[in-house]
C-alpha cells in the first residue's frame, strides 16, 4: 500500500508541477466567467429591448457536458502522455522503476493521477458555476446542487475508463506529440461513429461519458443500469489490465 | 553462492531485437565487496545494471538481491538497492530537493533531515531550491549519485559514476564508494577507464561482446599484471584469438 500510494503522490505531485495543468484550470474558471459576463450582457439587451427579465448564468449542470466532452478529456491525454509517452522517451521513468514499486502499481498511480486532476479541474468549475449562480441572483436550490454534485461524482467512473484507455494508447506511441494525435483521432472517431452507426452507441466506452443523465433522471430500469455499469466496468478492467501487462513487458 | 551475498546473478540474459545485450552472467557479491565492471562501449555493462535492477525483462537467468529474487519480487529487492544508471533519471522542470523527495516517499524512514545530508555528501545542499534543467552534467551525475544513496542501500549499483565530473569530483566519487563499502554495502560500478576500477574495487569483472570473461579479486589481478588495464587488454586479445577475430 505504501508504494501505492507514495506513487500516487509523486505522479499527482509531478502532474502539478507543470505549469500547464495550472494554466488550464484557470482557463477553465475563465471560460465560467466568460460565459457568465456573456449571459449578463444578453440578458440585459433582452429587457432594454422590452423582452423578458432572464438569469442567464452559467449553472453546474449547463457548463457539464462542454467540460465533460472536450476540455477534461483533452486534459486527461495531455497528463497521460506527460506520464507515460514522455517519461518513456525520455528514461525519466527509470526513476520511478528502479524504486521499490510494483509497475503496475506504478502504472495505477499514473492512471489514478489523472483522474485526480480531472476530479480537481471539475469540483473548481463546480465550485465556480455555484458562486456565479449566487453572484447574479439566482442561488442553486440544495436539491439542485446535490444533483449537480452527483453528476459531477458519476461522470468519475467513465473519465477513469477514458484515461485507462489513453494509458493503453500512449504505452504504443513513442512521443508525445504522436500519441496525442492517435488520442485524439481515435476520441473524434468514438463519438462520430454511432452518429452514422447508432447501433454502435450502446457498445462504445465514449457513449456513457454523459450517463449521469440516465442516473439523475428518471431511472431506465435496474438491468439496464447494471448493463450500463458492466460496460463501463468491463472496458475500464480490460484497457487497464492490458495497458499493466504491456507496462511490466517494457524495457526502460 | 551462499546466503550472506547480497546480489547473486545466476547465468543472466539479456538479448535485444539487434541480438546484442548480455548472455549468460553469473557472479555474486558479498557484503562489503567493490565489484567493477570493465568492458568496451556497448559490451554488455548497462544491460547487465538494467536487468539486476528491473528495468529490462530477462529473457532467462536470475537475480537476486538479498535472496529476493528481482522480477518475482521487484518491490522487495528493490527496498534494498540503489541505482545510478546511464544518466541520471531527473526531472528537469523540478528542483533538485522535490527529485530526491519523490524518490524518498517509497521509504517509511527517511526524513528531510536525510535528504539534507545526501545532498551534503554529494556537495549539492547549496543548490537543492535550483530547477534540475539549470544544472551542468557534472551537478546531475551528483544528485543522481544522491538519489542511489538516499535509502542507504545494502547494495549500490553505479554505471559510469564519474561522467562529468571534475578531478575532485571523480575522487570524491570514488571516497564515497569506498565509504559505503566500508558500511558493509555492496557495490557494483562500472567504467571503461580501468584506473577508476582499479582505485576503488576490490573485484573486478570484465564483459566484452556480451560476455563475462572473468571476476577476479584485484589483489591477484595486480599480481599477475603490472596494471588493470594490462590485465584487461591480455584477457580481451585471449578471446579475440579464441573467437579467431
Amino acid at each position: 500500500m505504501t508504494a501505492l500510494s507514495a506513487s500516487y503522490r509523486n505522479e499527482f505531485a509531478k502532474l502539478l508541477s507543470r505549469k500547464k495543468y495550472i494554466v488550464f484550470l484557470f482557463i477553465g474558471l475563465a471560460i465560467c466567467l466568460i460565459w457568465a459576463g456573456l449571459g449578463q450582457l444578453l440578458a440585459s439587451f433582452i429587457k432594454q429591448s422590452g423582452g423578458l427579465s432572464l438569469v442567464l448564468s452559467p449553472t453546474p449542470m449547463g457548463m457539464l457536458p462542454f467540460f465533460l466532452q472536450i476540455l477534461v478529456p483533452l486534459l486527461m491525454f495531455m497528463g497521460i502522455s506527460d506520464l507515460l509517452t514522455v517519461e518513456g522517451a525520455d528514461s525519466t521513468m527509470r526513476a520511478m522503476i528502479c524504486r521499490p514499486v510494483e509497475r503496475w502499481k506504478l502504472y495505477a498511480a499514473k492512471i489514478l493521477a489523472v483522474v485526480t486532476y480531472a476530479a480537481l479541474y471539475l469540483t473548481s468549475i463546480f465550485i465556480i458555476c455555484a458562486i456565479l449562480n449566487l453572484i447574479f441572483g439566482k442561488a442553486l436550490s440544495v436539491t439542485d446542487l446535490v444533483l449537480a454534485l452527483i453528476s459531477y461524482a458519476l461522470t468519475l467512473i467513465p473519465l477513469a475508463v477514458l484515461a485507462s484507455f489513453a494509458a493503453l494508447v500512449a504505452l504504443l506511441g513513442r512521443s508525445s506529440t504522436l500519441t496525442m494525435f492517435i488520442l485524439l483521432l481515435s476520441y473524434l472517431l468514438l463519438n462520430v461513429l454511432p452518429v452514422f452507426f447508432p447501433v454502435l452507441s450502446e457498445m462504445l466506452f465514449t457513449s456513457y461519458l454523459s450517463w449521469y443523465r440516465l442516473w439523475i433522471g428518471a431511472l431506465p430500469g435496474i438491468s439496464k443500469l447494471i448493463h450500463m455499469l458492466a460496460i463501463v466496468l468491463g472496458y475500464g478492467t480490460v484497457f487497464f489490465m492490458a495497458g499493466s501487462l504491456l507496462f511490466d513487458r517494457k524495457d526502460f | 553462492m551462499t546466503e550472506e551475498m547480497v546480489l547473486e546473478l545466476e547465468n543472466i540474459t539479456k538479448l535485444y531485437k539487434s541480438g546484442r545485450g548480455a548472455q549468460d552472467i553469473s557472479f555474486a557479491l558479498a557484503p562489503g565487496e567493490v565489484l567493477g565492471l570493465l568492458g568496451p562501449n556497448g559490451s554488455g555493462k548497462t544491460t547487465t545494471m538494467k536487468a539486476i535492477a528491473g528495468m529490462v525483462q530477462l529473457t532467462r537467468g536470475k537475480a537476486s538481491i538479498c535472496g529476493v529474487d528481482v522480477t518475482k519480487r521487484h518491490e522487495q529487492a528493490m527496498r534494498h538497492t540503489g541505482c545510478l544508471i546511464e544518466a541520471p533519471a531527473l526531472y528537469g522542470h523540478m528542483t533538485a530537493y522535490q527529485n530526491l523527495k519523490l524518490a524518498a516517499r517509497f521509504y517509511k524512514n527517511i526524513d528531510d533531515g536525510r535528504i539534507d545530508a545526501v545532498l551534503r555528501l554529494v556537495e549539492m545542499d547549496k543548490y537543492k531550491k535550483e530547477r534540475v534543467a539549470s544544472f551542468s552534467l557534472g551537478m546531475r551525475q551528483r544528485i543522481g549519485l544522491a538519489l542511489a544513496l538516499l535509502s542507504e542501500p545494502r547494495l549500490l549499483i553505479l554505471d559510469e559514476p564519474a561522467n562529468g565530473l571534475d578531478i575532485e569530483g571523480m575522487i570524491h566519487v570514488r571516497d564515497i564508494v569506498k565509504n559505503t563499502a566500508e558500511k558493509g554495502a555492496a557495490v557494483l560500478i562500472s567504467s571503461h577507464l580501468a584506473h577508476e576500477i582499479e582505485q576503488c574495487a576490490t573485484h573486478a569483472a570484465i564483459i566484452y561482446g556480451g560476455k563475462l570473461l572473468c571476476v577476479e579479486a584485484m589483489e591477484t589481478i595486480l599480481t599477475s599484471s603490472p596494471s588493470l588495464e594490462d590485465y584487461f587488454l591480455a584477457q580481451v586479445a585471449k578471446t579475440r584469438i579464441q573467437c579467431g577475430v
